[in-house]
């Protein structure tokens, strides 16, 4: 999580980035520098102000001398790392991964109430998805509209888990969490009840607004209206940090 | 005053958690006791004990869910768990269980419907040389035929089978764990006392050994004991790894059976020489029938001073070991997976850094350790590790305990040394005219009968100690659907290629099996494979396609020249 610098004595270590010689402070994370220096880095699960899930895999790079890859979002930056964030590699590995994802459960853009304001679908477009190469799973997932003003449609869902993590660490609510393994995961309410029948839910919509996909929509909307906002988080889990 | 049902459930879990603890790290335990208690976990139960142990319901019911041999329904009395790995298929799992289904009248993941007898597929159960296996509830039987289980049956429905011995309990097989037979009782620990060797020593004494982790990942034993002992913290861990769930694997069973002794004793240097206090056993739940001999052996040391304060006369050396349980989840072997579910979440594995080593449970520093790690260790400690070094290779020194099952003679545990061949081996376990042989278990390599002159070692084939032979007539196919049908179930679900990615290549293993599978999705789905491979973030996802790799290199023709089967 990026944290206000407050920590004193935090050493600065350089390192270089595509080429670009930076340097950063030593508790940062490499996708955190990127940010900080316009340096793209695709990513799902990751979120400014969350923990660190480290489940889409989207942010992987290549650290040179290593033979495997790392996640961006999970790896801190240390004196002398050379990184690569865009090889044709990478490309690769990401456009596999997003089209594992829109093939494990039924995203249809042209129908979604998120289309054009998906960063599932924002990626695709970003990292050259023109196609998914393996079948769709075709497998029928439930929409949970017991909300009064929230739904779930799990269909859309990727399991990133952002819902889980802010209604755990910023509302305090812990209303959201995952059930099962494997595929067979599921984000459930409560003990997998309608959400309309939970009483830990508050209604304060922050998992709605940090969903990437129209997994998570307000009650309501049609076809590309549900437009979401995310500039609260930041502020709010600094606040709560310094508290 | 009248108790509601309720009111008795809430009773019984108070009284549990007063034996067990109220702390978070006790859930999982916790869970199987209520289970044992009525059959399964209620989701009122679930509420109470989450208000208890103060979490999240949710969080309960997420870890509930996490864990295969945690119920959420009730089930039938008797829960028949049959092995699906695939030395119990080729010797015959698939007819055993006709008879199961027929003699019960249900499918697989079903209960009767008097309530007797659930019916399950499990994940390797670590019966393999006496394949096919299944567990009764906690009791495991072996070398089943389907006359066999229609009597297992019968006597489970005159409920006769409590009496029954246990089948399988110690390794009669044809293990010959040569140096841990040969090893004198404790005498690591009477060498570290009487010669007065400092933490540093023991550690040094590994290091120079050149013992690697025998579970698979094969890091230096001494430089993570080194590590561990540096890294600060006022309470450190040592824990046991036997969370044994690699199919085809069976040795620490056959070790916790015969040689327990020997890893308490390599946990009692570890946390010596790490400067630990506090020892657990992390016990797959498959191998529950083998802690009440653990316990027995715990309270005899306990007894002998071997563990406990001032440990042999020992001033300010404390140490003392309990037997956590597992709830049956195959990624829970992966060291952090595995500290995840001690301290009561769901077994996904964590990002590392940090390592264990430097914040591992409960955020202290911890070691994690495989069963035969530290009876090796012990082994080590007692002997000096020359005599370690002299055996082996030059960069693999010492021996290894290898699972032998599958198509030959003499399956069984075998204590090894490094550099032998695969031929070697096949002749060793009369198994000749194989194959392929899978060496390392399915997250290992499949070797095809080509390259049966490769050297079993660090230097090539140097992973964990399970194999298994394939004759001539096993379909590679068949091999590669079971390994991934595995894959998927045990998959955690956190990362993208490894949670959708497997079930990818297993509907295309099945394309191959209808001969319909294009060369041009072959190649896609080989590319999926290595996607999976490079960014999964723990060692199950980046081994899991390792099958798929394997048989389009090796067994191309086979594969790809199947007649097409009408739809």
């Amino acid at each position: 999580m990026a944290l206000p610098a407050t920590t004193p004595n935090v050493r600065v270590v350089t390192l270089t980035i595509d080429g670009r010689d930076l340097s950063a402070r030593e508790d940062e994370t490499i996708i955190e520098v990127c940010r900080e220096n316009q340096i793209p880095i695709p990513s799902l699960c990751y979120l400014d102000g969350l923990s660190i899930w480290g489940g889409c895999r989207l942010c992987v790079v290549e650290l040179e001398g290593q033979g495997r890859l790392f996640a961006a979002c999970s790896t801190r930056v240390a004196e002398g790392m050379r990184i690569q964030t865009n090889t044709e590699k990478l490309q690769r590995y990401r456009r596999v991964i997003i089209e594992l994802l829109f093939a494990e459960r039924n995203h249809v853009c042209s129908v979604c109430v998120s289309n054009g304001h998906c960063e599932l679908q924002w990626h695709a477009q970003k990292c050259g998805v023109d196609h998914v190469s393996v079948p769709y799973r075709q497998a029928a997932y439930p929409v949970d509209s017991s909300h009064e003003m929230f739904r779930m449609d799990h269909n859309r869902c990727i399991l990133c888990t952002r819902c889980v993590r802010v209604c755990d660490e910023i509302e305090g609510a812990h209303t959201k969490d995952v059930m099962g393994r494997g595929s067979d995961c599921q984000i459930i309410t409560d003990l997998a009840a309608p959400w309309g029948d939970s009483d830990t839910c508050t209604s304060c919509g922050k998992c709605v607004q940090v969903c990437p996909t129209g997994a998570l929509v307000k009650q309501g909307t049609s076809a590309g209206e549900m437009v979401k906002d995310q500039h609260f988080l930041p502020i709010l889990a600094r606040r709560r940090h310094a508290q | 005053m009248l108790l509601t049902g309720q009111d008795n459930e809430k009773a019984i879990i108070r009284e549990l958690m007063k034996t067990l603890g109220s702390e978070r790290s006790e859930l999982i335990p916790i869970l199987l006791a209520v289970q044992d208690e009525f059959g399964y976990v209620s989701e009122f139960s679930m509420q109470f004990i989450a208000d208890q142990l103060k979490m999240s319901a949710n969080e309960v019911y997420g870890v509930a869910t996490f864990f295969h041999f945690i119920n959420k329904k009730p089930k039938g009395k008797f829960i028949i768990r049959l092995s699906r790995d695939m030395s119990s298929i080729m010797k015959g799992a698939k007819s055993v269980a006709r008879q199961l289904r027929n003699d019960l009248g249900i499918r697989m993941g079903e209960t009767t419907p008097d309530g007797m007898f659930t019916l399950e597929w499990t994940s390797c159960i670590g019966m393999n040389y006496q394949a096919p296996a299944m567990m009764v509830n906690n009791e495991v039987f072996s070398n089943l035929t389907p006359p066999k289980v229609h009597r297992i049956i019968e006597d489970c429905r005159q409920e006769l089978y409590a009496h029954r011995p246990t089948v399988g309990n110690v390794g009669e097989t044809h293990a010959s764990t040569l140096s841990y037979a040969s090893h004198e009782p404790n005498a690591a620990l009477n060498r570290l006392v009487q010669q007065r060797m400092s933490p540093a020593d023991v550690s040094g004494e590994l290091t120079v050994s050149g013992l690697k982790g025998r579970g698979g990942a094969g890091f230096p034993t001494g430089v993570k004991w080194n590590l561990a002992s540096k890294a600060e913290g006022d309470v450190k861990y040592i824990i046991c790894n036997a969370d044994e769930g690699e199919p085809g694997t069976f040795k620490d069973r056959i070790i916790l059976g015969k040689y327990a002794d020997l890893v308490f004793e390599g946990m009692t240097l570890a946390a010596y020489a790490v400067g630990a206090t506090e020892g657990i056993v992390y016990l797959r739940y498959e191998y529950t029938h083998l802690r009440p001999h653990l316990e027995t052996i715990l309270a005899a040391r306990r007894k002998a001073n071997l563990l406990g304060e001032n440990i042999l006369g020992k001033p300010g050396f404390c140490f003392d070991i309990r037997i956590h349980m597992g709830a049956g989840a195959y990624v829970c072997g992966e060291e952090t997976a595995l500290i995840e579910s001690l301290e009561g979440r769901r077994g996904e594995p964590r990002n590392r850094p940090p390592y264990p080593v430097e914040k591992g449970f409960l955020g202290r520093p911890t070691v994690v350790n495989n069963v035969e790690t530290l009876a090796t260790a012990s082994c080590i400690v007692a002997r000096g590790a020359k005599w370690f070094t002299s055996i082996g290779t030059e960069r693999s020194k010492g021996f290894k305990l290898f699972s032998v099952s599958g198509d030959c003679a003499r399956p069984g545990v075998y204590e090894l040394p490094w550099g032998m061949t695969v031929q070697q081996l096949l002749e060793l376990v009369d198994g000749q005219g194989a194959k392929a042989v899978q060496v390392g278990g399915y997250t290992g390599e499949l070797v095809p009968a080509s390259q049966f002159d490769r050297v079993m070692g660090y230097e090539d084939l140097g992973i964990g100690g399970s194999i298994i032979v394939y004759g001539q007539g096993r379909e590679m196919l068949e091999v590669a659907e079971n390994y991934l049908e595995f894959f998927i179930e045990e998959s955690c679900g956190q990362c993208t290629g490894c949670r959708i990615g497997n079930t990818k290549l297993l509907d295309g293993v099945r394309l191959l099996q209808k001969g319909t599978c294009s060369n041009r999705y072959l190649n896609d789905l080989i590319g999926l494979s290595h996607s999976i491979k490079t960014t999964s973030k723990c060692g199950l996802g980046q081994a899991s396609p390792n099958i798929f790799i394997a048989i389009n290199e090796h067994f191309k023709e086979e594969i790809m020249a199947r007649p097409v089967l009408a739809a």
